[in-house]
């Protein structure tokens, strides 16, 4: 009962200074569209730097990183992490640099109005915009099956877990609808603070109180001696590694949340600076999340499928006192919402920006209206979908990252091809969405991935479909291309 | 630049494209590091040895690559063009 209230008191206090930041950020704002959603890019870089950490580091880091470990063992690790600590940066420092200055220059809220403005087209960002929702649904999963997760394990059962994550998506919802990116990045620093101290803290806590590092991961190696071994797993064959390092590491960019945020920063400095600290959240988070993972083989068998994403709380409910599940509670919740106020915030600047203000004409507060009746409209569908979905939250994690994967070449070709063309990009769109939606859903058959998985066929077919369909349409217009060029020409 | 030109081929100032300077080096480095990536390069995904008796192998080996790519990074942010910062820009157009 003590060890209950701990925790409801915990959860409150916590929520109660999210609602708080909401509030402030709110009377703070200049309630226009560019500074709800982009708090109209004031951003320096280390608040740039926790928007990203705190929109990137989700359940999916805290408690889906120590479930595959469990499952999976060592090669975890190198499989998650891959390339992303080179990769993501990099691309921050090319790429994301690229868009921020178009972004900046004429305004651009969404990637939809990027493209629309390098092809001149009118609803190829509508269609890049519901790709990229579609592919965010199963990251608002993530985010609502580990809250109803941590609810249900620490209060062992008596908050079930659709109701935690009715109740953590209810205070997202005020939170985002009240303050915006302001908002929502206000509350991310005092999350990514939170989230990384909990969790060095609770790997740290944890190894000792199994009897120190060397005895907790001999015991799981006594258990389960295969899972010390890559090769040992067969999950983790070369062509499997490289396709998901391929699809993860290029993926990231492309994240809706992710990219609108890059575009927040106040200055080429303030991205040139955050791309250099991010790196090194891998480092801070997984080892701690694959450490935890693996000590959990011996401490808490039998867990099987999605209950893996579990052994985390479930070690920390065995093992640690009462203040320090509160303390974890909040942790994990700030995991969670961090990214999915993050996402809901992202994709309902997509609704106003590339559907409402596209096709509609409705005024500024009655597009703000609008994209906060989606904000809670997507969290209902998510909150449904994710507390009754039987994958775990890896496998989500793995089926976004593919599909947001393949809208990475159609974004990103203008910014370097000059004769890319609009019919060109809208083929390889197309072909990426479909291609690898009917892998993932079954109605092609996985034998036609040659053992790589959907992302790499689709993502290499999609290359020469995009160039061949651009040079079979009409050449854009060269005064266009030439002044889009004189922005970014020159810049890595 | 002729209107044919301004819709041809590639931006070759960008960082993917590698040239005779340092930005060619750093690319190539960048591939080398990549390719660090397989393990099984060095038999590490069959190794079930353990590093002071807590740190699996793989593990460590794949967290060094972490801390690898961290420092790489750093360098390739050094070695960033320089670019005008907003003020200048603005002066420019100003100017223009």
């Amino acid at each position: 009962m003590a060890a209950e209230m701990v925790m409801a008191v915990s959860a409150l206090l916590y929520l109660l200074v999210l609602a708080g930041i909401g509030i402030y950020a709110r009377r703070s704002s200049d309630k226009t569209a560019e500074d709800y959603f982009m708090a109209s890019r004031t951003f320096g870089p280390l608040i740039l730097f926790f928007a990203v950490f705190g929109a990137t580091v989700s359940s999916g880091s805290m408690l889906g990183l120590a479930g595959y470990a469990y499952r999976f063992g060592v090669g975890s690790l190198g499989y998650f992490a891959n390339i992303s600590p080179l990769a993501a940066p990099l691309l921050f420092l090319t790429i994301g640099y690229r868009f921020w200055r178009i972004a900046r220059k004429h305004g651009h809220i969404t990637p939809g109005e990027i493209i629309n403005h390098r092809y001149r087209t009118k609803h190829l960002g509508t269609a890049l915009a519901v790709i990229l929702i579609l592919w965010t649904i199963p990251y608002l999963m993530i985010g609502v099956e580990g809250a109803g997760i941590i609810f249900d394990v620490l209060s062992q059962g008596t908050i079930p877990r659709w109701m935690g994550a009715a109740f953590v998506t209810s205070v997202v919802f005020i939170y985002v609808v009240l303050g915006g990116m302001r908002g929502t990045t206000w509350t991310n620093v005092f999350q990514g603070v939170v989230m990384l101290l909990f969790l060095i803290g609770g790997a740290l806590y944890l190894g000792f109180r199994l009897g120190g590092f060397e005895a907790a991961i001999q015991a799981s190696y006594a258990a389960a001696p295969d899972k010390f071994s890559r090769a040992a797993q067969g999950l983790f064959t070369t062509k499997e590694w490289f396709a998901f390092m391929l699809a993860n590491s290029i993926s990231f960019i492309m994240y809706p949340w992710v990219f609108v945020r890059l575009l927040t920063g106040s200055s080429d400095l303030s991205v040139k600076k955050m791309s250099t600290m991010f790196p090194w959240v891998y480092f801070l988070i997984y080892i701690p999340a694959i450490f935890i993972g693996l000590w959990g083989i011996a401490q808490v068998p039998g867990l099987a499928a999605a209950n893996t994403d579990r052994v985390f709380p479930m070690m920390m409910l065995d093992l640690a006192p009462a203040w320090v599940l509160g303390v974890m509670l909040v942790a994990i919740l700030s995991a969670v919402m961090s990214t999915l106020d993050a996402q809901a915030l992202t994709l309902s600047s997509f609704l106003t920006e590339d559907f409402l203000g596209r096709y509609m004409d409705l005024d500024e507060r009655r597009e703000v209206l609008a994209a906060r009746g989606f904000v809670g409209l997507l969290l209902l569908v998510a909150l449904i979908l994710g507390v009754y979905t039987p994958r775990n939250i890896i496998e989500l994690a793995v089926i976004a990252a593919e599909g947001v994967g393949l809208t990475v070449y159609p974004m990103v070709v203008g910014l370097y091809w000059r004769r890319a063309t609009a019919k060109g990009v809208w083929a390889g769109l197309i072909w990426g969405f479909v291609g690898v939606f009917a892998f993932q859903f079954g109605l092609l058959p996985s034998a036609w991935t040659f053992g790589f998985g959907p992302f790499l066929p689709m993502f290499l077919t999609q290359i020469p479909i995009i160039h061949g369909v651009s040079y079979l349409t009409e050449t854009p217009d060269p005064d266009h291309v030439a002044d889009y060029f004189e922005e970014i020409e020159g810049f890595w | 630049m002729t209107d044919d030109d301004a819709v041809r081929g590639w931006d070759r100032s960008a960082f993917w494209f590698p040239s005779a300077d340092r930005k060619g080096l750093l690319l190539l480095v960048t591939i080398l590091l990549i390719g660090l990536h397989f393990g099984e390069l060095f038999g590490i995904h069959t190794s079930e040895a353990f590093l002071f008796g807590a740190i699996p192998v793989s593990v460590a080996y794949h967290g060094s690559l972490i801390v690898v790519y961290s420092l790489w990074i750093y360098v390739l942010y050094r070695n960033w063009p320089d670019m005008p910062t907003r003020e200048e820009e603005l002066d420019m157009e100003g100017d223009a």
